[in-house]
């Protein structure tokens, strides 16, 4: 089996990088990427396993770019990351508060993984 | 300095030492200080040391106090009068000074300073009148009005000793008791510009001085040159307070009594008893006015300083108010290097545990949680100093770095609104003297001002240009363009007033605060229409060079 492919998507280049580092110490393979645009590009190339989503993006809101995708037919598995305090409209998510511990992180990844 | 009684045993018994012999020379002083053969003192010293004495000391110590004037008074006495004459004396004398000190603990909210006009009118009528009503039971003034003593009627004896008392009260205890409060600090404290006008004001009071009384009697065809003493005094009362007032007072007292001694000056063509009266007079009319001028004075002084405090503390609380509105925007501020600290710190972790680490890649990682955390330090370090109360301090500032400081506590803010900034900082734009935790409060007022009103403006219109430059040869100018709902139409300056608001939230204090802050530093702020959408708000500051 192939190592998960998780797409991280976060504007903030410290955070990207150190939550890169965190799933690939996990055994993951990573893309990391700035904005939900090139969420979108990457797709093309390759489908992620699971996409951990920073809920405020520069180019849009995390949840605005998952339901542009869901319009699209790509359900993919997002994991919802969050700097602010109010995350009231996102009951069906998985959202995770910052700073977030690499258990909770890596258990709603993998949650994901194996239901796929 | 005068210790307090209570110190100790002998800074006490030091005290009653000064106490004594400064009572002694008073006495000697009055003694000395008569014409012809007169037995009333010109200005019965005495009685204002003792005064002063009493002012200076608790109740409890009141005793001691009178103890040893009166055996000070007849060691002083003795040589000259009679017994029963003295021991009279320190009665009637101990009764005025105590009655007058518990009229004034009763009437004039002591510790006496002089510095209201209240206090002024109360110890210049209190003196006063027990001074006419004790000398009444004087001994020249009860045997003279039994035809004991020829040389005087008893109505002008009367006259001298209350005007000999009172004038001593009004002159000699005022300084006596600021001095004594205060002790040698007032100088010590003095800056060099204050101590060269201190001294300036001296060199008038004894020009003045020996102009008027040092000269021979010429001066007294042109009495209207009295009056030339009058500037020098009230540049004493306006600059230097109750306590330079009292003493240039004094000052102006001895020499005006010294020359009249000596046969100089204005008084000098009338006979003994017009010249002591003349003297007298002309204390007490310069004294009052003088008195109540520096009160007057310091009044208003401390009405300004009580409203530069409540200001500095109205100022600190909408800064606190300000960053409790961005405590949200903060947090996020926060929560990402500890975002990326806790993950990288468990990513090595992690490498660590299943045998996958390399020295290159954790020493990556540890400089990385190294970064992360001077940023978040740097972040509350930010908060604190904006929030923190304190004296203002102003120095040159670079405008370009205190707008760099607003924007970065308003980073996360104008990130969430999806304001763009643009801004053109200059760094070679000449310094402004100020405070430069104010002027981020200004600053960061008009950015948060600024985001507000571009609440109703489409999302990729919101853009914030913040331009420095410098106006002309003595001012910097700031301009903060939004593209938001603009200054409400012919009344862009009500904005500025307190309470005026279009938010749904907050005080409407931010813009006032603001236009206060850059008054205070000799600046100028307002805010104008942009012909096309928003309004610009510009702050004008002097230039440090």
């Amino acid at each position: 089996m192939t190592s998960p492919y998780v797409a991280i998507v976060e504007d903030d280049d410290s955070v990207r990088v150190a939550l890169g580092r965190l799933c690939r110490a996990y055994g993951m393979s990573t893309r990391e990427l700035a904005t939900a645009h090139e969420l979108v590009d990457s797709l093309a190339e390759r489908r992620p396993d699971c996409v951990v989503l920073d809920l405020q993006l520069p180019d849009c809101d995390g949840l605005d770019a998952d339901e542009w995708l869901r319009e699209r037919g790509i359900a993919l598995p997002v994991v919802i990351i969050t700097g602010r305090d109010d995350t009231k409209r996102s009951s069906e998510h998985v959202v995770l508060p910052k700073p977030v511990d690499d258990s909770t992180l890596i258990a709603a990844i993998r949650n994901f993984l194996d239901r796929g | 300095m005068w210790p307090p009684l209570s110190q100790n045993r002998v800074s006490r018994i030091g005290w009653l030492a000064v106490l004594a012999l400064g009572y002694y020379v008073a006495v000697r002083l009055g003694l000395s200080f008569r014409f012809q053969n007169s037995i009333i003192g010109v200005v019965w010293i005495a009685n204002a040391v003792l005064l002063a004495a009493l002012l200076l000391t608790p109740v409890a110590r009141w005793p001691w106090v009178l103890a040893v004037t009166a055996v000070t008074h007849l060691a002083a006495m003795l040589p000259d009068a009679a017994l029963w004459r003295a021991l009279w004396q320190i009665g009637i004398n101990a009764a005025l000074t105590t009655t007058t000190a518990l009229a004034l603990r009763r009437f004039a909210d002591l510790p006496l300073t002089l510095a209201t006009r209240r206090q002024v009118l109360v110890y210049t009528v209190a003196s006063f009148a027990l001074a006419a009503v004790f000398a009444l039971g004087t001994p020249v003034v009860v045997r003279s009005a039994l035809g004991l003593e020829p040389s005087y009627t008893h109505a002008v004896a009367w006259l001298r000793v209350a005007l000999s008392n009172g004038a001593a009260l009004l002159l000699v205890t005022p300084v006596i008791v600021l001095w004594g409060q205060h002790g040698l600090t007032p100088l010590e404290r003095l800056t060099p510009r204050a101590m060269l006008e201190g001294g300036a004001i001296v060199v008038c009071l004894l020009t003045v001085g020996f102009v008027l009384f040092g000269t021979g009697s010429e001066i007294a065809r042109f009495p209207a040159l009295l009056m030339l003493i009058f500037p020098p005094l009230l540049w004493a009362a306006v600059r230097l307070g109750p306590l330079g007032a009292s003493t240039a007072l004094l000052g102006i007292a001895a020499v005006s009594a010294w020359g009249t001694a000596g046969q100089l000056g204005p008084f000098v063509a009338f006979s003994d008893a017009t010249k002591v009266l003349s003297l007298q007079l002309f204390w007490i009319t310069m004294s009052t006015p003088i008195l109540l001028m520096a009160a007057v004075i310091r009044e208003r002084e401390q009405a300004e300083s009580s409203l530069l405090t409540l200001r500095q503390h109205l100022t600190h609380a909408t800064r606190v108010a300000t960053a409790g509105e961005l405590s949200g925007a903060l947090a996020h501020e926060l929560r990402q290097p500890l975002t990326a600290i806790l993950a990288n710190a468990q990513a090595a972790r992690t490498l660590l545990d299943t045998g996958s680490a390399d020295a290159g890649e954790l020493r990556i990682i540890l400089d990385d949680i190294a970064l992360q955390d001077r940023y978040a330090a740097d972040v509350i370090t930010r908060l604190r100093a904006f929030v923190q109360e304190r004296e203002p301090h102003f120095e040159p500032i670079a405008l370009d770095v205190v707008v760099r400081d607003a924007l970065a506590l308003t980073k996360v803010l104008l990130d969430r609104i999806g304001v763009s900034v643009d801004a053109d900082l200059p760094p070679d734009v000449p310094r402004v003297w100020g405070d430069s935790v104010q002027l981020v409060q200004v600053v960061l007022n008009l950015i948060l001002n600024a985001c507000e009103s571009m609440y109703h403006t489409p999302a990729p219109e919101r853009r914030l240009r913040v331009e420095l430059a410098r106006n002309d040869t003595h001012f910097v100018e700031l301009a903060i363009a939004d593209r938001g709902d603009g200054l409400p139409l012919g009344a862009q300056d009500k904005v500025f007033e307190p309470f005026f608001t279009t938010k749904e939230t907050g005080l409407g204090l931010g813009l006032a605060i603001g236009r206060s802050i850059v008054t205070a530093h000799g600046g100028r702020l307002w805010g104008e229409n942009n012909e096309g959408r928003g309004a610009t708000f510009r702050v004008l500051l002097r230039a440090t060079a």
